[in-house]
């Protein structure tokens, strides 16, 4: 292992493997450390939609977008794996009066922003999406939204950050971070002490922690979602397909809030089995995701939880993801679940 | 017609029957760096099927082992989650909108 670098990236996640290739443009000596694998924990596990109607206007939209557009460049000349990248539209189902109201309201403010936002009428929808089912009312269209991989994304940053001579470490964990007058000076880990001045904390739901060892609160925090897959069954959706966030009783303020996926959150540590978005039932914590993929399986999601780095699903949970996917899409309730 | 047997120099064994990887392809995940179950199956679905590795887990831990020389007892299994067989997603959804009235 190294001893000396010029950056210091901890994490093998997206954020750590983009930035390790990016940095390989500007330094042949970078080093990225990874606690497991790469992409082994959320950037392997997550939906991988690359979309615009879910941001925020500004600086998280042009983001967003600028993404969008370097996907394509980073398909054609950087990766040498398929990222199953795919430009298909991302579609917001609902399924209630009070649920439209809310998408409408939404609508109108994000079109005014400049997000090409669509709402759809049932008829509409069936014509993009022909399974699902009759309950829908209608949805909100984003035409620019896109959906990848998200691990093997990951994995594709990490080759070409090796390729452009970025030392990759896995299995290697950060233990402390040694500093003087403010700086860093050196980064500890099980195998051993790299020099650097700069280090970068790419390390997701554990940044926090990483934080911690420099004396920096860093409000990020474990957020659990709970996902299953289906065995392949092909040609049942042409694009992801995602719910709103909002409880059984929301009122049109909560309602508005779920469709634009703005939340007041604390900066504390949320304690273990306080509720995300709404205090009581784990039912009310839910929100509908279905995503085909190129290999056929769906995956389907997901409740929210605050429980730490707990990674095991849970019976309660998996069934109310199911209830939640029959009635959005009822031909799956034939299919068999092969994993959560 | 009686197929001919297939030896091992011809490395295109099928060792995943669900999504049907066979052994050169995972031979080349290990050349590429996979050293762990875990990234083997990432990187070429084995296991990731119907059976959720029953059959081939064992046969990668081999030639990991084979390929890579760490000791079988090192090779820690993927996560393996419920449900323990394939089961039909209306089982739970039935039990999901039980669960929805009581809460």
């Amino acid at each position: 292992m190294k001893r000396c670098a010029d950056v210091v990236i901890i994490g093998g996640g997206i954020i750590g493997c983009t930035t390790a290739y990016f940095l390989s443009k500007y330094t042949r000596d970078a080093v990225l450390l990874a606690r497991k694998g790469i992409a082994s924990e959320a950037s392997g596990a997550n939906y991988g939609m690359v979309w615009g109607q879910t941001r925020q206007p500004g600086y998280d939209l042009t983001m967003a977008r600028r993404y969008l557009e370097l996907y394509l460049t980073l398909i054609n000349e950087v990766f040498d794996t398929d990222i199953e990248y795919e430009k298909k539209g991302g579609m917001t189902v609902f399924f209630t009066e009070l649920e439209r109201k809310a998408a409408e309201i939404v609508t109108r403010s994000k079109q005014s922003q400049g997000i090409p936002l669509q709402l759809l009428g049932a008829p509409e929808v069936r014509e993009l999406e022909p399974s699902l089912s009759e309950e829908i009312m209608g949805a909100v269209y984003c035409h620019e939204d896109a959906q990848l991989n998200p691990m093997l994304t990951t994995i594709a940053f990490a080759r070409a950050a090796r390729k452009g001579g970025v030392a990759i470490y896995t299995d290697t964990e950060v233990l402390s971070i040694k500093t003087h007058n403010q700086s860093v000076q050196s980064v500890i880990t099980n195998r051993g002490e790299i020099k650097s001045s700069i280090v970068l904390n790419a390390a997701g739901s554990w940044a926090s922690q990483i934080g911690d060892m420099v004396g920096l609160k860093i409000p990020v925090y474990p957020h659990k979602l709970q996902s299953f897959v289906t065995e392949q069954i092909p040609h049942v959706l042409n694009r992801v397909i995602q719910g709103a966030q909002i409880h059984r009783n929301s009122s049109l303020e909560e309602a508005v809030q779920g469709f634009s996926y703005t939340r007041n959150v604390s900066a504390e540590r949320p304690r273990i089995g306080q509720q995300p978005f709404h205090q009581g039932a784990l039912a009310d914590n839910t929100m509908l995701y279905i995503k085909p993929t190129v290999s056929d399986n769906i995956v389907c999601g997901t409740t929210f939880e605050f429980v730490g780095h707990d990674k095991n699903t849970s019976y309660e949970s998996l069934t109310l993801i199911a209830a939640n996917v029959k009635k959005t899409l009822p031909q799956l309730k034939d299919v068999h679940i092969i994993r959560s | 017609m009686e197929r001919k047997a297939q030896t091992s120099e011809e490395k295109d064994i099928i060792l995943c029957r669900c999504e049907e990887v066979i052994q050169k392809t995972i031979e080349e995940a290990i050349g590429k760096g996979g050293d762990t179950l875990d990234s083997v199956k990432r990187s070429t679905r084995a296991g990731m099927g119907l059976c959720q590795g029953r059959t081939c887990q064992r046969l990668v831990a081999k030639i990991l082992r084979d390929k890579t020389g760490k000791p079988l007892e090192a090779l820690t299994p993927p996560a393996s989650r419920p449900p323990f067989r394939p089961i039909k997603l209306d089982l739970l959804a039935q039990e999901g909108n039980k669960t929805e009235e009581r809460e």
